[in-house]
C-alpha cells in the first residue's frame, strides 16, 4: 500500500515537472491556405517547434480561441465562442515532437458562410503523461482566410442553356487555328507547321499552300446578380411555378443569389466560358468578359466580400444586358426573350443539386423552418 | 500552400489504438493471475484467464464482435452481483476475496463489450484494484514480482491510453464542427524522427523517477499501527490456514503434517552464531487441560485469566531478569501469517517486536500472544537462557499473578475462583489407575517411587527422564494412525495397545502418566526447526515441521521439556536432502525472505533503523580520513585554513573554475552532438577514428534534413537519401533541386570517399541557402 502510494505521488510530481517545463520553449506558426469554401473542409496547418535540447513533447493538441485569454492561472476573461462563421473550433492533434525538431500538424475546419474568417490566437495544451495536469501555451497570432460562398454543381440543363446563349448573337465562333475541322487554304507563312502543308494543292499551284483549321471560340456570359428585386416579395406569378410558395427571408434570399452566383461563375470556368459579372444592389466592381483562373477568382472574391445588409436601391442598373441574370425571386430556367437566363434564388434547387441542406447550414440554423415547409410543399405539388 | 508533411501516416493510428488494446488486455490478464495466484485459486485462474484471453479472438479478431450491450450491462453485472452475495453470505467467503472475483467477473465482461474510452478507464481501475486487493492477500516474492511486471504494463498502457483518449477527443471535436453528411477521419498521428525511442525512454524515465519518489515515500514516511486493524478482513479460513492450530486433537491428524509451505523463518543466534546442525523447538501453545470426551488437549480457561497484557517499547521488554554471565539464544523470528500466538523458544524472558505494540504474556504457562491477530507478516526477536536458572518460573509466577484481568473481580464475586499454582497441570482423571500403573511399572523397573500427593520430589527429573527414554525407545512413530476403537480412551489405548502413533499421542501420554503419579506435566505444540538456509543463514519453519512435546515441573529448575517422540524418525521426516532442487528452493525461500523482512515487515523501526544507518554511514564516511568523502572534506578543510586567500585571489579562482567548468560542458556538449551525427548517420558500424570524420564532413547533410524537417518534410527511416530527394524533387521540382544536388554530395564523401574540400564546401553553401530561400518563399 505504502509503495502504491509512493507510485502515486512519482507520478503527480512528474506530471507537475513535465507540466512546467513541456511547452517551455515551443513555438507555433499557423499556415493558413489562401482561401476557404462555404461548407466545404478547410484544413488549417500549424508548424510547430520545439527548440529545447533534450525534451521532447508528446500528445499535443492545437486549437484556435478568440475573446479574451487567460493569463496564468488568472482568467483575464471569458473565452469566446467560435465566430459564426466557423461551425465548430478546428482542433489539430500532434503526437510527439522532439527536441530541436519541427512539426507540421493540420486541423480541419468547417467554415459555415462566406466572409473574412479571422483568427485571433492558438492554443496548445497537452496533459502528458497521466491526463492529471493540463498545461496550455497561448500563442497570439492574427490571421484571416477569405471564405468563399457555397459552390454547388449547376445543372447540364442549364449550362446548356447557357452555351445557347451569347452576347454577339451566335453560340460559336469559328476562327482559324490548329485544330478542329477544315477551315480553308491560304499560303505557307514562315512558321507554319510542316503537318499543315496540304502537298496536293502546293504541287498543283506551284506555291506552298497551308490548310486553316476552324477553332471553337467559348461562349461568352454577363452574369448580373440583382439584389433589387420587388419580386422576392410577392412569389411567382406563374401556376406553372407552383402555388404560392412560403417566401423566405431576405437576407436569406441574398445568401442563396450570392452562393448561386458563385457557383455559376465557377461551373462556367470550368466549362472554358469566358465570363463577367456586374452587381446590382451593392456597390461592387464589376468584371469584364474573360477566362482566367486569376479571373474567377477575383470574382469569387468579391462575392465572398460582398457586404448585403444594406442594399441599396438607388445604384444604376447595369448598362449592359447580362445574359444570365440572378435575382432573388423566382427565376424561369429558361431563355427570356431568347437572350435571357434568369435564375432565381427562391427556386435554386431546380438549378443545383443538394441545395436544401446548404441553405440551412448556411443560415445558421436560423432558417431552419425554410427547408422543412418547402419539403411539405414540395411533396403536396 | 505548404505540402502535407511526409511524416503524417494514417496507419500507425491504428497501429497505436491496436497497441493499446493489446496492452490492456494484457494487463487485465496479469492483474487476474496476480490475484488468483494471491488467493492460491487456481480453478479461478483457469477460468477466468481462459474466458480472458477468448476475448481477444472473439472481440478484437478478424471477424470479431462484440456482444450486445444488453447482455453486457445489465445480465452480465447482475449475474456478478449474484455471484457476489452468493461468495459473502451463502460461503461466508471473505470480502477481499469476493470482492477481488467481482471485479474479475466484471472485467471480463467489459472486456467483451464495446468499449469507449470511459469502459477502458473502468477496465484499468478495477484492474488496479484487483491488484490492491492481491497485495493484502499475499506477502510472496513471487507476487512482488508480478506487481513489479504489472506496473511496468500499466505505466505504457496509461501512457498509450492518454494518447488515445486524446486523438479521440479530437476526432469528436472535429466529428461535432463537421456538417452531418461528413465522414471525418481519425487524426493521423504527427510525428517527428526518432519517435518510438524518444517515447520509449521517456517511458522509461517516467516510471524511473516515480520509482525513486515512491522508494523515498516508502523509506521515509511514518509508519502507525492503524493498518493492523485490516486482520478483521481475513476470514477464520484464513486465520486457521496459517499453520498452527493452539489446540491438540488426539482422534486423528489434523491435515497439516506434510504441508512443505513456509510458515515462519528464525535467525537463531547462540553466542552469535547460527548453527546450522542444531535443531529447535518453537514453542507455541501450552495446553495443560485434556478433555476425555473430544480427546482434546486445551489451554485451560483459569490459566486464560492470568493472561497480563504488555506495554512494548520499541528497545523491547524485559519478563525475567536473568543473573549476569548467563548465557542465552537470541531468536529473531518472522512470520508469514500467524494466529495470535508468538512462538518463542523456552523460556522467553525478554521480547521486543518491531511490528507490535503490546503483547500478552501468561506467567503461569509463559505463553506469549499478540494482542490481536495481525494482518500479515511479523517480525520479533526473544531471548532465552540456555540453562534456565533456578528460581526463573517462581519469577514469572510472582510477577505476573499480581494483575487481574478485566473481568476477573467480577468472576470473583460470582463465586469464580482461579486455579491455585498446586492444581495447575496435575492430577490425571481420565482411566487414572490405568495410567498411574502403566507409569508406576517404569518408574518400578528403575527401582523409583513417587507419592503422588507431593507437590515435588527430588527425583522428579530422574523419574521423567526413564518415562520419556522407555516412550522414545519401546514406541514407534507413525503418522498413519487408524481411528480410535472407541472404548478406551486413545492415550490409553496408545500406551496399552497400538504403543505406535504420532508425537501428540507420545506428548499426551508422556504428560499423563507424569500426572498420574503426581509430577506437574503440560502439552506443548509448536514447530521442529531443523532446516537451515545457508544462503540466508537461518532455519526454515514450514507447516510439515508442526510437532508436539511434554514440559514437565521439576520443582526449582521449574518447567524442562523433554521430547518423547523418537528423535531419528523426526529428523527422517524433516530431513532435506541436499540436491539442486533443495538448493534453487532455498535460493527462491531466500529471495522471499528477503523481500519479506525488507519490504512486506517494513515499519516505523525499521525505517529509523534504515534512516539513522544512512545517517551514521555517512558520518563514518566524513571522518574516516581513508575514505573519498573524508579526504575531500578534510582537504576542504585545510584548504581554507592554510590558504588565506585575498579578495583578488578568490575571484582568480572562481573565474578559473567557471572557465574550467565552461570547457568541460563544451566538451561533453561536442561529444554528444558527434554522438547523435554518428547515429543520425547511421556510421556505428565503421571504425571510430572514420566515424569522427564522416560525421564532421556529412553534418551538412543532417542540417538539410533539420531545415526540411522544419517545413514538414521528415525522410523516413526505411527511405534512402536517394529515394528521399527523388520524391521531393517530383512534388516540386524547383523547389527541391537543391536536395538533390546536396544528397548527390552526401553519397560522394560517405560512399565514394571525395574530400570536402573548398570547392565541394562552397557548392553545399550555395545549396543550403537556395533550399531555404525556396523553402522560406512558398510558406
Amino acid at each position: 500500500m505504502f509503495w502504491s502510494f509512493g507510485l502515486l505521488v512519482g507520478g503527480l510530481v512528474v506530471s507537475v515537472a513535465m507540466s512546467l517545463h513541456v511547452l517551455r520553449a515551443v513555438t507555433v506558426h499557423r499556415l493558413l491556405p489562401t482561401h476557404g469554401v462555404a461548407g466545404e473542409a478547410m484544413v488549417l496547418r500549424y508548424r510547430i517547434t520545439n527548440t529545447k535540447s533534450w525534451m521532447p513533447v508528446f500528445n499535443l493538441i492545437i486549437t484556435e480561441t478568440w475573446g479574451k485569454k487567460q493569463n496564468g492561472w488568472k482568467k483575464i476573461g471569458p473565452v469566446a465562442d467560435p465566430p459564426p462563421r466557423l461551425a465548430g473550433r478546428p482542433y489539430g492533434w500532434g503526437m510527439h515532437l522532439g527536441p530541436k525538431q519541427s512539426v507540421q500538424a493540420e486541423a480541419p475546419c468547417w467554415p459555415s458562410r462566406r466572409g473574412v474568417l479571422h483568427f485571433e490566437r492558438i492554443e496548445l495544451t497537452t496533459s502528458f503523461p497521466f491526463g492529471v495536469i493540463r498545461c496550455a501555451l497561448v500563442v497570439d497570432h492574427v490571421g484571416e482566410v477569405l471564405i468563399f460562398p457555397h459552390l454547388y454543381r449547376i445543372n447540364r440543363r442549364l449550362i446548356h442553356r447557357m452555351h445557347q446563349i451569347d452576347i454577339g448573337g451566335a453560340d460559336r465562333r469559328e476562327r482559324p487555328s490548329d485544330t478542329g475541322d477544315f477551315f480553308g487554304l491560304r499560303s505557307y507563312r514562315p512558321g507554319d507547321s510542316l503537318k499543315m502543308i496540304d502537298w496536293k494543292h502546293s504541287a498543283r499551284t506551284g506555291e506552298l499552300i497551308c490548310r486553316e483549321m476552324t477553332r471553337h471560340s467559348p461562349p461568352k456570359v454577363m452574369l448580373a446578380l440583382d439584389l433589387i428585386d420587388d419580386a422576392a416579395a410577392t412569389g411567382p406569378k406563374s401556376d406553372k411555378a407552383g402555388p404560392a410558395e412560403p417566401v423566405a427571408e431576405r437576407h436569406v434570399l441574398i445568401e442563396r443569389a450570392v452562393s448561386l452566383a458563385a457557383s455559376v461563375i465557377c461551373d462556367a470556368h470550368l466549362r472554358g466560358y469566358q465570363i463577367g459579372l456586374i452587381v446590382h444592389g451593392v456597390e461592387t466592381a464589376s468584371f469584364p468578359i474573360h477566362h482566367s483562373l486569376p479571373h474567377r477568382t477575383r470574382m469569387l472574391e468579391a462575392l465572398a466580400r460582398l457586404e448585403t445588409s444594406q442594399p441599396d436601391s438607388a445604384t444604376a442598373p447595369p448598362a449592359i444586358e447580362p445574359s444570365v441574370l440572378v435575382r432573388l425571386g423566382f427565376g424561369q430556367g429558361h431563355l427570356r426573350n431568347g437572350h435571357q437566363l434568369v435564375l432565381g434564388a427562391a427556386n435554386m434547387d431546380q438549378y443545383v443539386s443538394e441545395a436544401e441542406r446548404s441553405v440551412a447550414s448556411l443560415m445558421d440554423g436560423r432558417a431552419a423552418w425554410l427547408p422543412r415547409r418547402y419539403q411539405s410543399w414540395k411533396a403536396a405539388r | 500552400m505548404a505540402a502535407p508533411p511526409i511524416s503524417v501516416v494514417e496507419g500507425r493510428a491504428v497501429n497505436l489504438i491496436y497497441l493499446f488494446r493489446w496492452l490492456v488486455v494484457a494487463q487485465v490478464l496479469m492483474g487476474i493471475v496476480s490475484f488468483c495466484m494471491a488467493e492460491q485459486n487456481p480453478g479461478m485462474l483457469l477460468v477466468a484467464g481462459a474466458v480472458g484471453a477468448l476475448s481477444w479472438y472473439i472481440v478484437e479478431g478478424p471477424s470479431g464482435q462484440p456482444m450486445p450491450r444488453w447482455l453486457t450491462n445489465i445480465v452480465g453485472p447482475i449475474a456478478a452481483v449474484a455471484w457476489l452475495i452468493f461468495d459473502l453470505y451463502w460461503q461466508k467467503g471473505n470480502v477481499i476475496i469476493a470482492m477481488g472475483h467481482f471485479t474479475i467477473w466484471l472485467q471480463i465482461l467489459e472486456l467483451y463489450a464495446r468499449k469507449t474510452n470511459r469502459d477502458y478507464g473502468l477496465i484499468l481501475v478495477l484492474s488496479l484494484l484487483q491488484m490492491v486487493g492481491a497485495t493484502i492477500l499475499s506477502a510472496s516474492v513471487i507476487f512482488g514480482m508480478l506487481l513489479v511486471m504489472y506496473c511496468v504494463l500499466a505505466l505504457f498502457t496509461i501512457l498509450l491510453f492518454q494518447l488515445k483518449s486524446t486523438s479521440d477527443l479530437v476526432l469528436e471535436a472535429n466529428r461535432k464542427a463537421a456538417p452531418l453528411d461528413v465522414r471525418v477521419a481519425r487524426p493521423g498521428p504527427v510525428v517527428a524522427r526518432g519517435h518510438r525511442w524518444q517515447f520509449r525512454v521517456t517511458a522509461i524515465v517516467i516510471g524511473a523517477v516515480s520509482t525513486a519518489i515512491a522508494v523515498m515515500v516508502f523509506l521515509l514516511i511514518p509508519r502507525t499501527s492503524w493498518f493492523q486493524g485490516s486482520s478483521e478482513l481475513l476470514t477464520p479460513q484464513d486465520k486457521q490456514q496459517v499453520g498452527f492450530i493452539p489446540r491438540v486433537q488426539l482422534d486423528g491428524l489434523n491435515g497439516l503434517g506434510d504441508n512443505p509451505q513456509v510458515v515462519a523463518t528464525a535467525k537463531i543466534l547462540h553466542n552469535g552464531v547460527s548453527n546450522q546442525s542444531e535443531y529447535w523447538l518453537l514453542r507455541g501453545a501450552a495446553l495443560d487441560s485434556y478433555d476425555p470426551y473430544s480427546h482434546t488437549w486445551t489451554r485451560s480457561l483459569g490459566v486464560a485469566s492470568r493472561d497480563v497484557t504488555l506495554r512494548l517499547p520499541e528497545h523491547g521488554r524485559e519478563l525475567a531478569a536473568l543473573p549476569k554471565q548467563t548465557a542465552t539464544v537470541e531468536a529473531h523470528i518472522s512470520l508469514r501469517k500467524t494466529h495470535r500466538t508468538l512462538f518463542t523458544l523456552h523460556p522467553v524472558t525478554h521480547v521486543a517486536a518491531e511490528d507490535l505494540n503490546a503483547i500478552v504474556f501468561n506467567g503461569t504457562d509463559q505463553q506469549l500472544f499478540a494482542t490481536e491477530s495481525p494482518s500479515g507478516s511479523v517480525t520479533y526477536t526473544v531471548h532465552s537462557p540456555v540453562s534456565p536458572p533456578e528460581g526463573l518460573f517462581e519469577m514469572y509466577r510472582k510477577s505476573f499473578s499480581l494483575q487481574l484481568p478485566p473481568g476477573a473481580m467480577r468472576m470473583r464475586r460470582a463465586g469464580y475462583r482461579r486455579p491455585s499454582a498446586r492444581q495447575y497441570a496435575r492430577n490425571w482423571s481420565v482411566q487414572a489407575d490405568r495410567v498411574a500403573q502403566y507409569a508406576r511399572q517404569i518408574i518400578g523397573q528403575d527401582l523409583q517411587t513417587r507419592d503422588p500427593t507431593a507437590l515435588h520430589d527430588p527425583r522428579d527429573q530422574r523419574i521423567a527422564d526413564a518415562l520419556s527414554e522407555h516412550l522414545r525407545r519401546n514406541f514407534a512413530y507413525t503418522l498413519e494412525n487408524s481411528e480410535p476403537s472407541g472404548t478406551d480412551d486413545p492415550i490409553v489405548e496408545f500406551l496399552y495397545d497400538r504403543q505406535q502413533g504420532h508425537c501428540e499421542l507420545f506428548a499426551s501420554a508422556l504428560a499423563a502418566m507424569c500426572r498420574s503419579i503426581g509430577i506437574g506435566a503440560r502439552v506443548v505444540t509448536g514447530y521442529c526447526v531443523s532446516e537451515f538456509n545457508r544462503i540466508g543463514g537461518y532455519h526454515v519453519v514450514r507447516q510439515s515441521n508442526a510437532h508436539a512435546w511434554c514440559e514437565i515441573d521439576l520443582g526449582l529448575q521449574g518447567w524442562k521439556t523433554y521430547d518423547a517422540t523418537p528423535v531419528g524418525a523426526v529428523e527422517r521426516e524433516h530431513f532435506v536432502q541436499r540436491t539442486w532442487v533443495a538448493a534453487t528452493r532455498e535460493l527462491y525461500e531466500y529471495i522471499d525472505f528477503l523481500w519479506i523482512s525488507s519490504i512486506v515487515t517494513y515499519d516505523e523501526e525499521t525505517r529509523h533503523a534504515v534512516l539513522s544507518g544512512f545517517n551514521q554511514s555517512i558520518q563514518e564516511k566524513a571522518r574516516d580520513q581513508d575514505s573519498l568523502l573524508g579526504t575531500t572534506l578534510a582537504w576542504s578543510k585545510a584548504f581554507w585554513h592554510e590558504w588565506r586567500f585575498n579578495q583578488l585571489n578568490l575571484t582568480l579562482i572562481v573565474v578559473f573554475s567557471f572557465f574550467i567548468l565552461v570547457g568541460i560542458a563544451s566538451l561533453v556538449h561536442t561529444w554528444v552532438v558527434r554522438r547523435r551525427r554518428i547515429v543520425a548517420l547511421q556510421l556505428n558500424r565503421l571504425p571510430r577514428r572514420e566515424q569522427r570524420g564522416l560525421a564532421r564532413r556529412l553534418s551538412f547533410y543532417l542540417a538539410m534534413l533539420d531545415m526540411l524537417e522544419r517545413h514538414g518534410y521528415h525522410r523516413p527511416n526505411w527511405q534512402s537519401p536517394y529515394r528521399f530527394a527523388q520524391d521531393l524533387a517530383a512534388q516540386t521540382p524547383h523547389r527541391f533541386d537543391s536536395v538533390i544536388g546536396l544528397t548527390e554530395a552526401f553519397y560522394e564523401i560517405r560512399f565514394g570517399h571525395r574530400r570536402l574540400d573548398e570547392q565541394r564546401r562552397r557548392l553545399i553553401k550555395t545549396l543550403l541557402r537556395k533550399l531555404e530561400r525556396s523553402l522560406a518563399e512558398k510558406t
